[in-house]
């Protein structure tokens, strides 16, 4: 398999559980640079590119609630998990959690 | 201007109205981030090279607008092995109605520049391309509440019963039988459908010995061209069709031998008697061909007819 082969479907395979990634990060309230810092440093580089609309898209669906604030003298936009956001994140944390179990089932045979 | 303001502006110009000031509101406060923390990094003030970097980072304007909208395709994946199959058969349509244009301007005897028959196909394609895809746009960006599917009421009973690739009849040949039919009909039949201006000049006409033969001819394309449209609507040999296909061509194929029996088929009211003689002769030779063409078609539909046979019993 050559490098592009594995980079594109390490790409797919990420593409999944970024949702998940982010809603997760975004228990505490975060504005966007600040959010992607804290995926790369848990080890999740994701490019502002993606980062950016991917946070728009699941505030337009109800999923998180932002605001405008103002700090060190400049405005930002905070995201944090909305009720529904909360409800669907436990719903997929436990979709997660039997799924990673079911394939690393899968993965030891 | 600084570069964050001219890249926020081309940004803005690709975003609809109606999100524009909250998009670029919001990705104004990231760049600057993202620069802040470069300068924290760095011990020292953002250089214009280094917004250059950060904004090239970023993304092309348009890349970075696009990525905010939802995501737009001409014909989306659902729809587009039907859209592909419509367009094929609207070339194969195109191409038919000008060639059977052309056969209809030759047989009236008009002037006719190949430049311009080819200038016609193109444009009756490109037309036809717009229209189908124009459809097509509109059918793959319905809302979703609409549910229309080009596969929501198939059934696994509706597939053809195919095992073997000769069993398929491929679209060329059907449309080739098609165009060739009627467009050997409309010869037959000219005296119904020419004016009788064009009639009194046309340069050749069907040897008056061979009237009887027009009846039988016309009905045999006819039922060639009702057939080429059956197998366009289902495009499979079944036993029926292999019978009334080899029917069909060995009649073709008694027709053609019988007419090639005749001295003269064409009358030549222009030209001189030995080229006349010599059209005919082409047309003798061209029936010759024909029936064997027709022989060995009739002999292949059973052939195949026997090996369908054989497929049923299994």
């Amino acid at each position: 398999m050559s490098e592009e082969q594995l980079d594109k479907l390490r790409q797919e395979l990420r593409r999944g559980v970024l949702v998940l990634a982010v809603l997760g990060s975004l228990k505490q309230p975060h504005y966007g640079y600040s959010l992607r810092k804290q995926l790369q440093d848990a080890g999740i580089d994701i490019d502002e590119g993606t980062l950016y609309p991917l946070i728009r898209r699941l505030a337009d669906q109800g999923l998180l609630d932002s605001e405008w604030q103002q700090g060190d003298g400049r405005e930002r936009r905070y995201y944090q998990l909305s009720p529904i956001g909360n409800t669907l994140l436990a719903s997929l944390t436990g979709e997660w959690q039997s799924l990673n179990s079911n394939i690393a089932k899968l993965l030891e045979v | 201007m600084n570069l964050i303001d001219r890249y926020i502006s081309a940004v803005a110009q690709q975003l609809p109205a109606s999100g524009r000031d909250d998009i670029t509101r919001e990705l104004r406060a990231n760049i600057l981030d993202r620069l802040e923390s470069l300068t924290a990094e760095q011990g020292r003030a953002a250089t214009t090279a280094d917004e250059s970097a950060v904004l090239r980072e970023l993304g092309h304007p348009q890349q970075v607008a696009a990525s905010f909208l939802p995501p737009q395709t001409l014909v989306n994946a659902t729809w587009f092995p039907v859209f592909k199959q419509c367009l094929i058969y609207g070339l194969f349509a195109v191409f038919v109605v000008q060639l059977i244009g052309f056969g209809v301007a030759t047989l009236s005897g008009s002037d006719i520049r190949i430049t311009a028959i080819v200038s016609r196909i193109i444009h009756a394609a490109l037309l036809m391309f717009a229209l189908v895809t124009g459809v097509f746009y509109a059918l793959s960006n319905l809302p979703a509440t609409a549910k229309i599917s080009p596969y929501g009421n198939w059934k696994p009973e509706q597939l053809p019963p195919v095992q073997h690739q000769w069993q398929r009849i491929k679209l060329e040949d059907t449309v080739n039988e098609f165009a060739s039919n009627l467009f050997f009909l409309l010869a037959l039949q000219y005296s119904l459908w020419m004016s009788a201006d064009t009639l009194a000049q046309l340069p050749v006409s069907i040897n008056p010995t061979l009237q009887p033969w027009l009846l039988p001819l016309s009905v045999w394309a006819a039922f060639a061209i009702v057939f080429s449209l059956w197998n366009l609507r289902h495009n499979y040999w079944t036993q029926p069709k292999l019978w009334l296909s080899s029917a069909q061509n060995f009649i073709g194929c008694l027709l053609a031998a019988g007419l090639a029996r005749a001295e003269i088929l064409l009358i030549n009211h222009r030209l001189p008697g030995p080229i006349s003689a010599h059209i005919n002769d082409i047309l003798h030779w061209v029936l010759i061909v024909s029936a064997c063409l027709f022989l060995y078609w009739t002999l292949r539909s059973i052939y195949w007819l026997k090996l369908t046979t054989k497929i049923t019993e299994q």
